[in-house]
């Protein structure tokens, strides 16, 4: 007797939740994450794993066994080397793949203990000012793409540079100059633009976690190391996990340090990482062909980062996300500390805000006056590169672009965020944890890997129509952004519908209404706080996307939206000035940013905790 | 709890409706013009050039005779030329992009001829056929005029004075002197910046000036040591910037980069012309075959090769060389003394003998070898040319054993590696380069040429470091 795969009653239920509005959000949602996900990523398995006709690991054993891509002896470089009066820190080259995996190791690390102790102080001790340390150690959440290794170089120049002129020239503290370049500068800037990741998911999980544990524990007599590594510690785990992991991923894929160290220095290190391999011959598509070693990176990076989200899926997925939320704050544990604790507390404070805000100042400078090309500092204050956004045709069509790129998308992640979270909320269909784990998982695929599978998806299946690249990427960008910042968007819907009890629609069907109309009229004006939050999230991040804007966005200038301006002013295409512009040009995605996080933040309150990305 | 609410969604709509507003309002400028001529413009020039001329045409006599309302423009990298220019159907115009990519498109029969116009027959004529022996026009093999140069572009670099004079190093004012190891004193902070030949078109026209002028073998063992005093960027305008910073003491730059620097920098940025020779390229404006409105694209190409059209080139940001001399009798010409004593300098420059087929023929071999051996191998260039010139400049070595040492270096007759079709052992000649000069367009054969000659590279890099004893 065949056995049965589905048991009847179980059929039964499916045959209940199956309507035409589920139906359709269920088909709809499955259909657009195939075409804009998980099409243009088979796209570059098949080439990277494909050798003349048939599966073969050749590309990979090229990748592999090329001392350029991979070498455990060093290549060159220089890591702590004085050759006349300069220190060299650049870092040492082990071939790109193994660059990447050490600086995103380092970021992950360094991120990581500069998160846990933020996030301790925080959560477990009271002092004056603790407020305003705690919003001020977000500034580095505040996007600068670019621009932040710009400014990070122009203040470590060894020449003409503020850190060396005041320890070096003035104080002479240091016995020499310091160059702080390369390999070595990336992960410098990673860890200063990431270590809030860490510090948000750790605060998270201090701020949730069962009071009574530590107290029991401290009952019996464990204290101060003991309690945190027995009990504190473990039990912030899910938050360390996922923060690391997210930095380790974000570090891996991101092109905004390196192509800025390249821009401002052309330091021969600070392109040997993964990132920008993919990224360079993304640029020399000359006939719209990709090369199957590309693909070959692509396929390493995304194993990397799908692993980590495997790795830490638990805790990111909606579902154990929304009962993270909604586990509520208990009443915060906290100490006041004393006169020696609030003395330590506060240079550690001070110093790390400090540092970690330099690419935010520096823009705000750079924006402001004529700091460019004034040399060691500015001299003047201007308005002519703010005056420039609205001026300037290339910037307002950059703008313009962007403005209309983010809407469309955020429309589209609001109608699939909507749908696919429904379906797996309130239908009992199968494959709902299957979509559950594909709406989250755009954070572990890197932009630049998403790049690359569009291009060759779309150019190979769909050329010389509108959704062609080489056409138009107008179309693409707008669909890429709706994809890679869907997450935002199902959180919070999801959260939402978790607050909506399914009995609201149980009674308004007992009355006569169809699931349709109970949808419209019953859940989504419950939800439209969370849908609005949600929405504002994906469009400030959709505003300061780079991986997908600078590769697609270059295929036509025209239609390139402002970090993909940002980078041609880095790489320095225009007239005078216009890394002041490209500053100016940061200094509304940070506006953008802050007004967006404050409104959205306003609205939904705590009904969603912030993974910090 | 409902008014809260409320209240939320409310400012939440407010902002939405601000952001569409603002979508709206920067949306304006692109509405659709209303009926006439709307002209299709491929171009390389950038969007200051594109406002300009936009702005100074549509107001013109010759825009409001020909009924045109509108110019939009096409702003696509130049590999993408032809295929755009064949998917859309309907560019009237291209401009800007350098003499080989007009010829590139000359040579796929998408240009038409500049005849039969009245305005524009007369303009041709005021332009010369060619300056230093460069052609300002391109002939087709029936005699008619394909494309003509707008602008005129000369090629040198850009020094900073005062970076050089604080480490006291020679301005240079030849070619040849950029790969002195003198330069090489400030390393491994370089001194010098160049563009990496794969990703600047005007980068890898020098390197063409200079393996021309000085020949296949010499011609690339200079590139070789000017590359290993440099800096590398991805674009030339970084080197321009790199050079007004102060970063580098001098950069490879087009003319009106230059120009544009001793703006921003005056009296500390300098633009040299090359005394060992240059060459002046025009940049061309053409007619496509795919125009459909031809009568009034031809309009739009005598407007701009007019002293009206020409005043675009004088704005202070953009500062090219015109083609048509009588600009600097109108007045905003008058105003800019400097360009027009810059041009002059320009017509009298002594110019290399220069031919844009075979330029062509190794162009693409040119940009890979350049990228695979001094942009891929720079470090372990960088290293062995440290220890040579630091020899060298401490007096350790003999003046022949230096320039043994550089031929080992980087005499392209001597980098050794296996072609990977062919599987057999050759060096780069320049005969070699051509052979493989379109294969090169296959992403696949490029990867394994790039490794074969990374690791030739490195290797013999290596060597030259071991016989230094270092």
């Amino acid at each position: 007797m065949k056995e049965q795969l589905i048991s009847k009653s179980r059929l039964r239920e499916i045959k209940k939740s199956l309507d035409p509005l589920i139906a359709f959000q269920y088909i709809f949602s499955y259909f657009y994450l195939f075409l804009f996900l998980l099409l243009p990523i088979a796209t570059i398995i098949q080439q990277a794993f494909l050798y003349n006709g048939a599966f073969s690991l050749h590309w990979f054993q090229k990748v592999f066994s090329d001392p350029d891509f991979f070498s455990l002896s060093p290549r060159g470089g220089m890591f702590f080397e004085l050759h006349g009066d300069t220190m060299y820190i650049w870092g040492i080259d082990h071939g790109y793949i193994l660059n990447s995996l050490m600086v995103a190791a380092t970021v992950t690390i360094s991120a990581s203990i500069i998160g846990v102790i933020a996030a301790l102080i925080i959560a477990r001790y009271d002092f004056p000012g603790k407020n305003v340390f705690r919003i001020l150690i977000l500034i580095p959440m505040l996007a600068t793409p670019f621009v932040n290794a710009y400014v990070i170089g122009k203040f470590f120049q060894p020449r003409g540079g503020l850190l060396n002129f005041i320890f070096y020239d003035v104080l002479h503290i240091l016995p020499w100059r310091i160059d702080v370049n390369g390999l070595a500068g990336i992960a410098l800037a990673q860890t200063l633009a990431f270590y809030p990741i860490v510090y948000l998911n750790v605060l998270a999980s201090l701020m949730t976690m069962d009071p009574t544990m530590e107290e029991q524990a401290e009952s019996l007599g464990a204290g101060g190391l003991k309690l945190f590594r027995t009990i504190t510690l473990p039990l912030s785990m899910p938050g360390l996990a996922a923060g690391a992991t997210i930095v380790f991923i974000f570090s891996l894929e991101d092109l905004g340090a390196p192509i800025g160290f390249i821009g401002y220095s052309g330091n021969p290190l600070a392109r040997r990482v993964m990132s920008v391999y993919v990224f360079d011959d993304f640029a020399a598509a000359v006939t719209g062909a990709i090369s199957p070693i590309t693909s070959a990176i692509a396929v390493i990076l995304v194993t990397f980062a799908v692993t980590g989200f495997l790795a830490i899926k638990k805790y990111v997925t909606l579902k154990t996300y929304a009962t993270l939320s909604k586990g509520g704050r208990w009443k915060p544990r906290t100490r006041k500390l004393g006169f020696k604790g609030t003395a330590l507390v506060y240079p550690f404070f001070i110093l790390l805000i400090l540092s970690a805000s330099i690419p935010q100042i520096g823009v705000v400078i750079l924006a402001l006056t004529d700091w460019a090309i004034s040399g060691l500092a500015p001299k003047s204050i201007t308005f002519e590169y703010i005056s420039r956004l609205f001026t300037d045709p290339n910037v307002v069509r950059a703008i313009s672009n962007s403005l209309l790129y983010s809407g469309a998308a955020v429309l589209l992640a609001v109608i699939l965020g909507s749908c696919s979270t429904y379906v797996i909320a309130r239908s009992k269909l199968p494959g709902t944890d299957a979509l559950d784990s594909l709406l989250t998982m755009p954070i572990a695929v890197p932009g630049i890997v998403v790049a690359v599978g569009y291009f060759l998806f779309f150019t190979g299946f769909f050329r010389g129509t509108i959704l062609d690249p080489l056409v138009d990427p107008a179309l693409l960008l707008i669909f890429a952004y709706s994809v890679r910042r869907l997450p935002f968007t199902a959180r919070s819907v999801f959260a939402g519908l978790q607050g909506v009890h399914e009995s609201l629609e149980e009674v308004a069907t007992t009355l006569g209404a169809t699931r349709f109309k109970s949808f419209f009229d019953i859940v989504i004006p419950l939800i439209v706080a969370n849908v609005i939050g949600g929405g504002i999230l994906t469009f400030v991040y959709s505003m300061s996307e780079v991986s997908t804007s600078v590769t697609l966005g270059a295929l036509r200038e025209d239609r390139g939206p402002i970090t993909f301006y940002i980078s041609q002013v880095i790489y320095g295409t225009a007239a005078v000035g216009t890394v002041s512009v490209a500053a100016a040009l940061c200094l509304l995605l940070i506006t953008v940013q802050v007004i967006a996080l404050a409104v959205s933040n306003y609205i939904l309150k705590q009904r969603v905790a912030f993974l910090g990305i | 709890m409902g008014d809260s609410l409320d209240k939320k969604v409310i400012i939440a709509l407010i902002i939405l409706v601000i952001i569409i507003g603002g979508v709206f309002y920067f949306l304006g400028p692109f509405k659709p013009a209303e009926e006439g001529i709307v002209l299709k413009v491929i171009t390389r020039h950038g969007a200051d050039i594109q406002e300009i001329t936009e702005q100074n045409f549509l107001k013109s006599e010759v825009a409001k005779k020909y009924n045109i309302k509108d110019i939009v423009w096409l702003p696509v990298g130049p590999h993408l030329w032809i295929d755009t220019i064949k998917r859309s159907g309907d560019v009237d115009v291209g401009w800007g992009g350098g003499p080989v990519l007009f010829d590139v498109l000359l040579e796929n029969e998408l240009l038409a001829p500049l005849e039969g116009h009245g305005d524009l027959d007369a303009v041709l004529k005021e332009i010369p056929d060619d300056i230093s022996g460069v052609p300002m026009k391109r002939m087709g093999s029936d005699g008619k005029v394909y494309w003509v140069a707008a602008a005129i572009a000369s090629f040198g670099f850009t020094i900073n004075k005062n970076y050089l004079t604080e480490r006291g190093l020679p301005e240079p004012d030849e070619w040849v002197d950029l790969g002195d190891p003198v330069y090489a004193k400030t390393l491994p902070s370089p001194s010098v910046a160049v563009a990496d030949a794969t990703k600047s078109t005007s980068n890898t026209r020098m390197y063409e000036i200079i393996l021309q002028k000085y020949g296949w073998v010499e011609g690339w063992k200079l590139i070789t040591r000017i590359a290993a005093n440099s800096r590398i960027y991805d674009q030339s305008g970084l080197v321009r910037e790199a050079v007004v910073r102060g970063d580098v003491g001098v950069g490879i730059t087009i003319d009106f980069y230059g120009y544009t620097s001793q703006l921003e920098a005056p009296g500390i940025a300098k633009y040299i012309l090359p005394k060992d020779g240059t060459l002046v390229n025009g940049d061309p404006i053409a007619l496509l075959v795919t125009a459909k409105h031809p009568e009034a694209a031809k309009a739009f190409i005598a407007w701009i090769l007019s002293p009206e059209g020409q005043k675009v080139w004088l704005h202070p940001s953009i500062n090219r060389m015109p083609i048509n001399i009588k600009v600097f009798e109108t007045e905003e010409g008058k105003k800019r003394a400097d360009l027009k004593e810059n041009y002059e300098k320009t017509l009298k420059v002594s110019t290399i003998e220069f031919s844009d087929e075979l330029a062509l023929s190794y162009e693409y071999s040119l940009m890979w070898f350049f990228h695979a051996t001094l942009v891929r191998a720079e470090q372990s260039l960088k290293e062995a040319w440290m220890a040579l010139t630091k020899k060298h400049n401490e007096g350790a070595i003999s003046e022949e054993e230096f320039n043994r040492l550089v031929d080992e270096l980087a005499n392209p007759h001597k980098l050794v590696f296996i072609d990977p079709e062919t599987g057999q052992e050759t060096t780069f000649t320049q005969e070699y380069a051509q052979k493989v000069n379109d294969k090169l367009k296959d992403p696949t054969f490029r990867d394994a040429l790039v490794k074969a000659w990374r690791e030739g590279a490195e290797k013999r890099y290596k060597k030259v470091l071991e016989m230094l004893g270092g």
